[in-house]
């Protein structure tokens, strides 16, 4: 067999696993009838600690981190996640506690949750939060299903239709279908922004309600916001905002305040948990008054000084077993102890200082698909440089792997051809982001056939993904015998 | 300047760079950053939150919530599962899950600086299949819960059915985020009861069609093992799509698998690999299926594949299942997922290796061991009489809920009173979980307060 740069975990050689991990002495292992039992046991992987350990640290040394480089995924608001707050992740009164304990001895993790409600409710302007989901997306299905909840409870069963931009995040319209609605697109105006009247020639009786991004994801304020809210409202519908790019606006703006009726917020961009490679996540809800009652599971209420769980009379139902990822919530809520009212307010201001400063060092060297002012974010496209020189933003991105930064979202929005989306957040300091910029200046100058040749410094270079999805090889294939 | 906090946390800026950095904007102040947003939606006043504290402070004010809770280590014993069990936890999994290589990257977007997570992915997936005799998992989904959702939203695709059949044997927690997920497009959902056995009603009864959507757990929610093989021959037969779900995935070490039954698609909970109960999350949504649905399955999935030297490497694929390409026609909305804990149950299941088989087999030894002895105590017998794994549930002589309180004075959580999960339950029965941490002395402790408070 050939011999591979690295292996995976079932190809280091099988090796005794000495020592008990677990006390089983004493305990005489059940056998089950022969018709309850597997015929074969499953094949798991007999390596010993120390190689295991080794293992994955070699795969978590393959992986880049915010914590090793700049990061500046678009949409991904990567910042840095302080670490006190991880640490109290770990706390015994966080991860040894049941859901399904008595409330009497789970007072401490209720009242996690309701802070950390009442905190994020503040933070957008509306009424009542729900904790429940698991991830942004979950939440965006979350919010969509009360909106259907609400329609039906009122007899609107002609309202289906959601409006979603065309600059939207893909999870949107996928929400919207798996909710039962049909996501209807609207385009994005010549600045790069939803405009009203391309909305109001929408409306019509099947009208559910819209879905809005702000700032969208070219980093631009809505700005026909408000206006858009009072007609949807005016329609029958509802507005719900995507409150993923929530970082741009924290003390600044508030969703309820310019007519938002329900909006989803992702703790682990806005609240600085980390991402984890792919989650987990958490994804709340934040509803006006009206809503409340379809709100899912239970809710967190304080009666005579103790917390207690009471089912809402409309509820959707749980949108997941137990009441969310607890572990993040406190991550969260720490966060945004630690910050307070000023500390909020300040990380949008430098989160946009950031990006505005990045974009300035960059704007004259790339094509920008609109002039419109932006605020945490942007998007810069390849178009000169394929133009000029055929090289892409794929090939961009991989170069900056090889200068040793995460490179940025590309290809997203999909309304722009080769979209380059940086959001540099506020934590990264003015030297790193001139660094950025210098490498990406640096590598939009370079020869074609040098770019094309990045990534090098990587524990592979660029994979054939095309080979991947024709020839799906899934899991891992034992040799024979 | 005004109004802000310059010392705030987590960001680098001096007074100085952030002037600088103004200026060479042609700015004169921060509040001009904002310029494009209209006046009439702006906030205008500060949050009306507290002050922010320093790190100590606000780690005093955490940890005096966190320490009014009572960890389960602190009962003389516990007994509570239903969805979520206790276990020991090696310590090699938590040092790895905090490297912050694992911890602190996005999803990977950039697969040559993602091998690690993707590598990792890779082996998990290999052992779900291994674990439920499937021939594909996905990369993770958020929970059981969730999973079960997903397994009937995608069985509805692959049989193009309308009616969805749901045992009530599965966890009613599950239950009900089905329900919530099929929200009102599928009109018929059926719930089978139980027999008295524990299981699930004979299948073959039922008016089953082709394209119908059969679902049940094994252990079911009591805790009793299902027929899994009737099951999916009562589908094969009718041309239904069968879905099992699990909420104890150490059970897959060694009971009959899904894949091995024939089921066509299963869905449950991976907490007990290396994860702790936190409250109920975050935990591990684990999916597997058939190649031949494989362009039906939701979530991500990592594929082996090569570079241009011929090395191997690990990239996510089929991507066009997905919401970031399909859109509305995504198979789910579902993007990030909970990566670090398959990573964690990855590097769990390395640890435990085939001893993993020992180690179901020690928990249902210690099970059966409290099931016989809690029967000593007069007026206690056990609700079904179905052969079960390491959860069981006990009919008792007073309503659960007291004796549960009662055995919580005296320092031991009983279990969960069926009737707080399911409100047409009897009031007597209390769902009883058992796993290594339970020691066989103090299941004879706990059977001793039993007896006084069964009285």
């Amino acid at each position: 067999m050939k011999k591979e740069e690295y292996q995976v975990v079932f190809e280091i050689s099988d090796q005794e696993q000495t020592g008990r991990i677990v006390n089983s002495e004493g305990i005489k292992p059940y056998f089950f009838a022969p018709e309850v039992e597997r015929k074969d046991a499953p094949r798991l992987p007999r390596v010993a600690e120390v190689e295991v350990t080794r293992h994955y640290t070699r795969l978590a040394e393959m992986n880049l981190g915010v914590d090793h480089t700049f990061y500046p995924l678009g949409s991904c608001t990567m910042k840095y996640n302080p670490r006190f707050s991880l640490r109290l992740a770990s706390h015994a009164g966080a991860t040894d506690i049941h859901p399904l304990q008595p409330l009497d001895d789970l007072q401490g993790a209720l009242e996690v949750l309701f802070h950390l409600e009442q905190m994020l409710a503040e933070t957008v302007g509306l009424h009542a939060v729900t904790l429940m989901p698991a991830a942004g997306a979950h939440g965006e299905l979350t919010g969509l299903l009360i909106l259907a909840a609400y329609l039906r409870e009122n007899g609107f069963t002609k309202k289906k239709k959601i409006i979603v931009p065309d600059t939207a995040h893909g999870t949107n319209p996928a929400s919207c279908t798996m909710a039962g609605f049909e996501a209807v697109e609207v385009k994005s105006g010549p600045e790069g922004f939803v405009r009203a009247k391309d909305v109001e020639s929408m409306i019509d009786d099947e009208t559910a309600g819209i879905m809005l991004t702000n700032p969208n994801t070219f980093g631009i304020f809505e700005r026909d916001f408000k206006k858009i809210a009072h007609m949807v409202h005016e329609a029958g519908g509802l507005v719900y905002m995507d409150g993923a790019n929530m970082n741009a606006l924290l003390g600044i703006v508030r969703p309820g305040d310019m007519g938002a009726d329900i909006v989803q917020l992702n703790l682990h961009k806005t609240f600085g948990t980390p991402h984890g490679g792919g989650g987990p996540g958490s994804g709340p809800v934040a509803v006006r008054d009206f809503l409340e009652p379809f709100l899912p599971g239970e809710r967190i209420v304080k009666k005579d000084g103790k917390f207690v769980l009471e089912k809402r009379a409309h509820t959707i139902g749980r949108v997941r077993a137990f009441p969310g990822h607890f572990a993040v919530a406190v991550q969260a809520l720490a966060y945004m102890i630690r910050l307070g009212s000023d500390g909020l307010k300040r990380v949008a201001e430098i989160a946009v200082l950031n990006a505005r400063y990045l974009r300035a060092l960059l704007e004259k060297h790339f094509y920008m698909p609109y002039a419109t002012e932006t605020l945490h974010e942007f998007v810069i496209t390849d178009k000169y440089q394929k133009e000029k020189k055929g090289i892409t933003a794929l090939d961009m991105a991989k170069a900056l792997l090889d200068r040793g930064f995460h490179p940025p979202t590309v290809y997203f929005p999909i309304t722009v051809q080769g979209a380059i989306m940086i959001e540099p957040t506020e934590t990264e300091s003015k030297e790193t982001l001139e660094a950025f910029a210098r490498a990406l200046l640096e590598i939009a100058a370079s020869e074609p056939e040098e770019v094309k040749k990045s990534p090098q410094n990587t524990p592979v270079g660029r994979l054939d993904e095309v080979g991947a999805a024709r020839n799906p090889r899934l899991r891992y294939t034992f040799p024979e015998g | 300047m005004k109004g802000s906090n310059l010392t705030m946390p987590f960001t680098t800026h001096t007074r100085k760079s952030i002037e600088e950095m103004l200026t060479s904007l042609g700015l004169s102040s921060i509040e001009d950053l904002f310029s494009s947003i209209p006046e009439d939606v702006k906030l205008n006043r500060p949050l009306e939150l507290p002050e922010g504290l320093s790190e100590q402070e606000t780690t005093q004010l955490m940890e005096n919530m966190l320490n009014s809770n009572k960890t389960l280590s602190s009962y003389k014993v516990s007994l509570v599962g239903a969805g979520v069990y206790n276990h020991y936890i090696p310590a090699a999994v938590n040092s790895i899950v905090s490297l912050p290589g694992f911890v602190t990257p996005y999803t990977p977007y950039q697969p040559e600086a993602s091998q690690g997570i993707l590598t990792a992915a890779f082996e998990y997936q290999t052992m779900v299949c291994e674990l439920t005799g499937m021939e594909v998992a996905n990369a993770s989904l958020y929970d059981g819960s969730t999973a079960a959702a997903e397994a009937v939203l995608m069985a509805l695709r692959v049989g193009k059915g309308e009616r969805v059949f749901l045992s009530k044997g599965i966890h009613p927690y599950y239950r009900e985020v089905i329900k919530t997920y099929l929200s009102d497009r599928i009109a018929v959902v059926k719930e089978l009861p139980l027999s008295s056995t524990g299981t699930t009603a004979d299948l073959r009864n039922e008016d089953l069609g082709k394209g119908d959507v059969v679902v049940v757990q094994s252990p079911n929610f009591f805790g009793v093992i299902e027929d899994l093989d009737a099951w999916a021959k009562a589908a094969e037969e009718k041309g239904a799509i069968a879905v099992h779900v699990f909420t104890e995935a150490l059970s897959l070490a060694v009971l009959k698998s899904p894949g091995e039954a024939g089921f066509h698609i299963t869905a449950g909970e991976g907490q007990s690999f290396g994860l702790p109960p936190s409250f109920g999350g975050p935990l591990l949504g684990v999916f597997a299926t058939r190649m031949k649905y494989v362009r039906q399955m939701p979530g991500r999935v990592a594929g082996e594949t090569r570079d241009a030297k011929g090395r191997r490497g690990f990239v996510f694929t089929l991507s066009t299942r997905e919401q970031h390409i399909r859109r509305a026609r995504a198979t789910s909305n579902v993007c990030t997922n909970v990566q670090l804990n398959a990573v964690a149950a990855a590097v769990y299941l390395s640890l435990m290796g085939p001893s993993l088989v020992d180690l179901a087999r020690d928990n249902a030894a210690r099970a059966h061991y409290l099931y016989k002895k809690v029967q000593e105590v007069p007026g206690v017998k056990p609700a079904f009489d179905g052969e079960f794994f390491n959860e069981f549930t006990v009919c008792l002589p007073v309503p659960a809920a007291k004796a549960r309180d009662s055995l919580l004075e005296m320092g031991f959580l009983a279990g969960v009173p069926v009737v707080e999960i399911d409100a047409d339950a009897d009031d007597k029965q209390l769902l009883v979980a058992v796993t290594e941490k339970v020691a066989p002395q103090s299941m004879d402790e706990f059977v001793t307060a039993m007896k006084k408070v069964c009285q």
